[in-house]
């Protein structure tokens, strides 16, 4: 259990680096938002995503949409639309991950 | 200002009536006339457009001009109705004296999709929408309250959708058939309760169903159901339906759509937001009377996990649905127009904004009297 704690705490620090990545004039900064990359990153954290629990789940897809709002503020339109589908298959996962621990509950 | 005065209100689909057109319109209801086309033709919105031209003639038959005639029948009651009916199903949602529950018809109201129906004139889907809320909210409670005036005012309000705008019927139904199965447990009871509503309705109909359905020439126009029509008419992406940014904001020209816009983002952010207080009361359930009394002002104690796991998939149904034949998989609506019956309806997706509105409206107040209480009520407990 806290193994999983820790490494929650791992992908929300990772999620918020990304974020503040994307605001800082990195030096990489166009090579970090080629949007092979960035589908790359978010899909590895949606597969380290479906390993910890559904509101670390669902706490990382509000991130991502805070990210999304950012890459859009930077004209990245394209890459937000990206990232946004993703954001939509992993709520979706999300909703029907509770609605089945909430139907084993009941 | 052009509201308040009566100058003539006319954009888009909505039209100006000439008292000459207006005299000419009959009583009955028409199956084919002169109005429909050039030449004269099949009607096939039968039931609209029976409302449309009979109210138009009664009113002007009392002296009422056209500009008067279209705030008495058309604008005002489709404001009424879209404030006080989100506002009913809120009330029956949101039980005790919850402040966050008068967000529920700010939201179902002044969103892009609604504005831009009564921008574009398609008054018919706007008076579906105002119905959507107060049947959900009629539908909610029928298990509690099921005597036959309840019951009445179901088929009747159903018979005026069906009338106006059968589509938004269709997802209203399916909407409420989703919450007897997810949420309330597909008990036989509330199939039967809906039974002599739905029967009402469709009785109350009849008059113009009977001929669309048997008259040869079809319910649709020929070209309708061709599936090259979704993809000329899907203007929104994923982005765009998941915030309920309708594609053609702000200045809603047919076919110019705009690139999403940051600040609408806060509205999927609080709606699924809501998902992480799902299990929040159930583990710090509230104890002592100050707590007790403070939470009685923003109780939502009605709505269940189970209710706001339905409104979210519901949220998330709708968004994939509005944006149509869009990649990423477009063609799960090609499919569905094909294949589901009463799809071919459907050949503008938008009209699944309405299931994003009606979710996003009960999501966003629990979001935020959830917040609320996390952030407000503890600190002044502590």
């Amino acid at each position: 259990m806290k193994k999983q704690t820790a490494f929650s705490k791992m992908i929300l620090i990772g999620l918020v680096l990304i974020y503040l990545i994307a605001f800082k004039n990195f030096p990489y900064f166009n090579l970090i938002l080629q949007a092979k990359v960035i589908a790359g990153v978010i899909f590895l954290l949606a597969v380290c995503l479906f390993s910890v629990s559904t509101r670390v789940m669902i706490a990382g897809c509000l991130l991502l949409l805070v990210f999304t709002g950012s890459l859009v503020l930077m004209g990245k339109e394209s890459l937000a639309q990206t990232v946004g589908d993703m954001i939509y298959f992993l709520l979706l996962v999300g909703v029907i991950k509770k609605i089945k621990s909430e139907s084993e509950l009941a | 200002m052009n509201w308040l005065d009566l100058n003539p209100l006319a954009a888009g689909d909505w039209l100006y009536l000439f008292e000459e057109t207006i005299r000419s319109f009959s009583f009955w209801p028409e199956r084919w006339g002169y109005h429909y086309s050039g030449m004269g033709g099949p009607n096939y919105a039968s039931g609209l457009v029976y409302f449309f031209t009979t109210t138009a003639k009664l009113f002007n038959s009392l002296g009422a001009s056209w500009p008067l005639i279209e705030r008495l029948v058309w604008f005002g009651p489709i404001f009424g109705l879209t404030l006080f009916s989100s506002f009913f199903l809120a009330k029956q949602l949101f039980t005790g004296k919850s402040l966050f529950y008068w967000l529920t018809p700010v939201l179902y109201f002044f969103n892009t999709y609604f504005l831009l129906l009564i921008d574009g004139g398609q008054l018919g889907v706007a008076f579906g929408y105002s119905l959507a809320p107060l049947i959900l909210g009629f539908l909610v409670s029928l298990p509690k309250n099921h005597r036959w005036p309840r019951r009445l005012m179901i088929g009747l309000a159903f018979g005026l959708q069906i009338l106006l705008e059968p589509r938004i019927f269709l997802l209203t139904l399916g909407t409420v058939l989703g919450y007897f199965i997810l949420v309330a447990g597909a008990k036989k009871v509330y199939g039967l309760l809906l039974f002599w509503p739905l029967l009402l309705a469709l009785t109350v109909n009849l008059f113009w169903l009977w001929p669309a359905l048997t008259v040869k020439g079809g319910a649709l126009p020929p070209d309708y159901g061709t599936a090259g029509w979704i993809g000329f008419l899907s203007f929104a992406n994923f982005s765009g339906t998941l915030s309920l940014l309708h594609p053609n904001w702000p200045e809603n020209i047919f076919g110019k759509t705009y690139l999403l816009r940051p600040e609408f983002l806060i509205l999927p952010m609080l709606a699924f937001s809501s998902l992480l207080f799902i299990n929040h009361s159930r583990v710090n359930g509230l104890t002592g009377s100050k707590i007790k009394r403070l939470s009685s002002l923003i109780n939502n104690s009605l709505i269940t996990n189970k209710t706001i796991l339905y409104f979210n998939l519901l949220a998330l149904l709708g968004a994939f649905l509005a944006k149509g034949s869009t990649s990423p998989f477009g063609q799960v609506y090609l499919w569905l127009f094909d294949y589901l019956p009463g799809m071919k309806l459907f050949r503008d997706p938008t009209k699944f904004y309405t299931l994003v509105a009606l979710s996003y409206s009960v999501l966003i107040p629990y979001s935020l009297s959830k917040i609320y209480k996390l952030f407000f009520v503890k600190k002044l407990t502590s």
